[in-house]
């Protein structure tokens, strides 16, 4: 099962999704972005100078719910296994290795922050790709998995097994504690939600970068604008991984 | 000199694509009981606040309206801040840590279930003492 709604906006593997989006994608180079509802046409790519993949396409929704997307979609629904890197990380999580990624997540982590400022801002998904991937050991997750095996250890029947709005905040502290990660950097403060599909768990990560976030909450939440420069940009990021079922033994 | 610098364009890497890491809205209501809104104010749910700190939600958003007693909280939420329809939820307290605080909600209920229920365990003298009125 997919997201019937949405539209791959890379053609090339990393999986990026378009939330609400009804364009089609397509590699090659990079286009200029169409018409966008009260803003006009933009005829600048930022995906030429920043993406690291070099081929990414931009497809602005259509529609309007994509807004609020989050109470239209049911992010619970299942999709297919990540089959690259989360093995690494599943057999030995103390030595998964995200550093080979570092300069191009930092990339992304730029090219998300202009995508925001100049107002490029249409929700994204990272689905089982390189940046989804760097938040599978970020400590926030890790929290929330701790708190998903202590939950069922020692439970016989997982079915409808989840956490549902894991919150994790670390204040002030929290760039110190992310590190040099650049898309924990990015992130900051999330959502995170874990569901069980078969034997295999479904992390999604919500986020919303607003002027409020990026100014540590110094600018009102209510003075946010929902589109445009510096407006509500959301994103979320899914990966699975193997239950690990040597946890949930008492 | 080069390490130096080195540390110095870290360091600004580091700032330049940091988030707020704290949390848009963070109020106790009583107990382990919290509203909390992580990013924007519609997230809005009432959460339980967890041995590290950290909190996982039992009602989700559009949580706007809540009122207590020591034994139960009472809850309006409109889900995903769809403001035609009103849910109702009753919480039985949990006041040490658990990992099953979702276990003490009854609902989501219509008014007139929700009151019903209310004079059930009678605790229709509880009122909606904390209200969202922006999210109402």
């Amino acid at each position: 099962m997919g997201y019937r709604m949405y539209s791959a906006v890379f053609a090339d593997d990393s999986h990026l999704r378009s939330l609400g989006g009804h364009g089609s994608g397509g590699g090659g180079g990079g286009r200029s972005l169409g018409s966008t509802q009260g803003f006009g046409p933009k005829t600048y790519d930022p995906y030429k100078l920043l993406s690291p993949n070099g081929n990414g396409v931009n497809v602005k929704s259509q529609a309007n719910y994509a807004r609020d997307i989050f109470g239209v979609i049911d992010f619970s629904q299942q999709v297919e296994k990540s089959n690259s890197t989360y093995s690494d990380f599943y057999n030995n999580p103390d030595k998964y290795n995200e550093s080979e990624n570092w300069i191009s997540n930092t990339l992304t982590a730029l090219y998300l922050t202009l995508n925001w400022f100049i107002g490029n801002n249409e929700d994204i998904i990272f689905e089982s790709d390189r940046v989804a991937n760097a938040m599978r050991n970020a400590r926030k997750v890790n929290d929330a998995r701790d708190y998903f095996y202590n939950k069922y250890k020692g439970t016989n029947d997982l079915e409808g097994a989840s956490v549902m709005d894991y919150n994790g905040s670390w204040g002030l502290l929290g760039p110190f504690i992310a590190g040099f990660d650049p898309i924990e950097q990015f992130i900051g403060s999330c959502s995170i939600n874990i569901y069980l599909h078969d034997d295999v768990l479904q992390f999604n990560i919500i986020n919303r970068t607003s002027l409020t976030s990026a100014s540590y909450h110094i600018w009102p939440n209510s003075w946010n604008w929902s589109q445009g420069p510096m407006g509500n940009y959301d994103q979320v990021f899914i990966f699975t991984e193997p239950i690990n079922f040597k946890r949930l033994k008492k | 000199m080069k390490t130096i610098k080195f540390i110095q364009f870290l360091i600004i890497i580091l700032f330049l694509f940091s988030s707020c890491q704290d949390i848009a809205y963070n109020e106790k209501i009583i107990g382990r009981y919290y509203l909390i809104a992580i990013d924007y104010l519609e997230q809005m749910n009432l959460s339980f606040q967890l041995e590290n700190n950290n909190s996982v939600g039992i009602i989700g958003q559009t949580v706007f309206a809540v009122g207590f007693n020591k034994n139960y909280i009472i809850v309006k939420q409109h889900p995903y801040n769809n403001r035609k329809i009103t849910n109702y939820y009753i919480v039985l307290m949990h006041h040490e840590m658990t990992y099953w605080s979702e276990k003490g909600v009854l609902g989501p209920y219509n008014l007139e279930e929700f009151e019903q229920k209310r004079q059930e365990l009678n605790i229709s003298d509880i009122k909606f003492t904390v209200v969202k009125e922006s999210l109402k």
